[in-house]
């Protein structure tokens, strides 16, 4: 086969691949799913993969989401993302630094917002220390969770 | 008196076999299918486009440098879409299509027509690529963060990284039968070890790829991997567990035996490739990156020079 034979071709299978490679992207791009499947959470002190599907499906620890997820003034909102209002840090961020952004004094008792790396912290160790499994805690352990 | 190792050479005309550099591209893309085929298999078509999207633009640089430095157009020569598919492979199946087009213009343009197109590159210009990218834009590259809307019905982190954050157990439970189908996170065709051990076999029998470079390159690995494993069972996974998982059977056929930059004589093939294995067991063990195959392989790209001037003796003597 010549070198222009080699060529033709070529150009005709790039053509079809860069179609194929269009569509694929265009008509197939990977969802961010309603519910988190895994969560990676990247702090000061590494990063944490934390496996959601696992902790919340039957087939896993079967957690119910208000196990985790307190409910939000009453039950009329579903469950929502911890960052929602629990701000990755404190300054910066387009998110409620305060309950009083949103609410009247009235409709709420504790109107401080924990910073995200203690309300999961919280949340994470409390419930681990409930059940007696997952990774142990401790301040000398922070690599059994954070990927440094 | 006749030997029988003596080589023959009649006189002209001879007869081209027809094996040429066409040739041997277009057999390391044949090669590379059954590990792109189980990557589409596993993470369906982000993964197709990723790998479309890399050999159609490699492709695409080819045919753009060469005609603007006006270089002969080697674009039929398949050795860009073969850099294309082998970069695909290595990504995540998640890979935007600005950090493939960024990845193949590395590839193509500076790793390898800025040093002479093909046959003068120092460096395998795929793994250039993903070290110069993976520093640049490291979290792209992360399998766990960019493979965490994926749903997979196997072991859900990426396991090189489990097993260098948290110990050999972290990494127990996953069945050595998923590492060797390809059910692991990673990159798109990295991750069958059986799919890649198909393909390099293929190239080491017919004759494009040497049988000492992988072969070295899997020794050294394994017996660097065992020793760390004897010492420290519960930090370091064993030596099983190392081969079969990330880049170190791509590695080992694909990327360790570029031609211009490794050895072509024996025991520097042997050296080069032994020193690969344990430069990725070192990196991955006592390194900073969990996966070690990429810089270990640029090193020993590095080193091939030097090695090769093992060279040897001439038959005969001088008088």
């Amino acid at each position: 086969m010549t070198s222009q034979k080699h060529r033709t071709i070529l150009y005709g299978v790039t053509i079809l691949l860069l179609v194929v490679a269009i569509v694929a992207y265009a008509a197939f791009p990977v969802p961010t799913p309603e519910e988190p499947i895994r969560l990676m959470y990247h702090t000061n002190a590494g990063k944490v993969l934390f496996d959601h599907q696992t902790h919340a499906s039957a087939g896993g620890f079967a957690l119910s989401c208000t196990d985790c997820h307190h409910l939000h003034v009453g039950e009329e909102i579903e469950p929502v993302s911890c960052a929602m209002c629990h701000p990755p840090r404190p300054e910066g961020m387009a998110v409620p630094e305060s309950c009083f952004d949103c609410h009247m004094p009235d409709e709420i008792e504790d109107p401080m917002i924990m910073k995200r790396s203690d309300a999961l912290h919280e949340q994470c160790m409390s419930c681990h220390e409930h059940y007696g499994k997952g990774p142990t805690f401790g301040p000398d352990e922070c690599a059994k969770c954070h990927v440094m | 008196m006749n030997s029988p190792k003596k080589l023959i050479v009649s006189h002209a005309p001879f007869w081209h076999i027809g094996s040429a550099v066409p040739e041997r591209n277009y057999n390391i893309l044949i090669a590379a299918l059954p590990a792109a085929l189980v990557g589409i298999g596993i993470y369906g078509a982000p993964a197709l486009a990723v790998l479309c999207l890399s050999v159609a633009t490699a492709i695409g640089w080819e045919f753009l440098i060469t005609t603007i430095a006006k270089r002969p157009n080697t674009v039929g020569d398949g050795n860009a879409a073969v850099i294309g598919l082998i970069f695909g492979l290595l990504l995540p199946a998640t890979a935007p299509w600005w950090l493939v087009l960024t990845g193949t213009f590395v590839a193509v343009v500076i790793a390898k027509q800025s040093f002479g197109g093909i046959g003068a590159t120092p460096f395998n210009p795929p793994v250039l690529a993903y070290a110069i990218l993976s520093v640049a834009w490291r979290v792209y590259f992360d399998y766990d963060a960019q493979l965490a809307n994926v749903n997979v019905d196997f072991t859900p982190f990426y396991p090189l990284a489990a097993a260098k954050a948290f110990g050999s157990g972290a990494v127990a439970d996953i069945p050595l039968r998923d590492l060797l189908l390809g059910f692991e996170i990673g990159g798109i065709g990295s991750t069958s070890a059986l799919a890649l051990l198909v393909g390099g076999i293929y190239l080491v029998a017919r004759g494009y790829v040497r049988w000492e470079i992988p072969l070295a390159f899997v020794v050294g690995l394994f017996a660097t991997a065992s020793l760390f494993h004897a010492a420290n069972p519960a930090s370091y996974a064993g030596p099983l567990f190392h081969l079969l998982t990330g880049f170190s059977l791509i590695g080992a056929f694909f990327l360790a035996t570029d031609d211009s930059a490794s050895p072509v004589n024996t025991v520097p093939m042997l050296i080069y490739g032994v020193v690969g294995g344990i430069m990725t067991m070192l990196i991955r063990n006592i390194g900073a990156y969990p996966e070690g195959v990429v810089f270990a392989i640029l090193l020993i790209n590095l080193m091939n020079p030097l090695v090769d001037k093992i060279r040897p003796k001439a038959i005969g003597k001088v008088a």
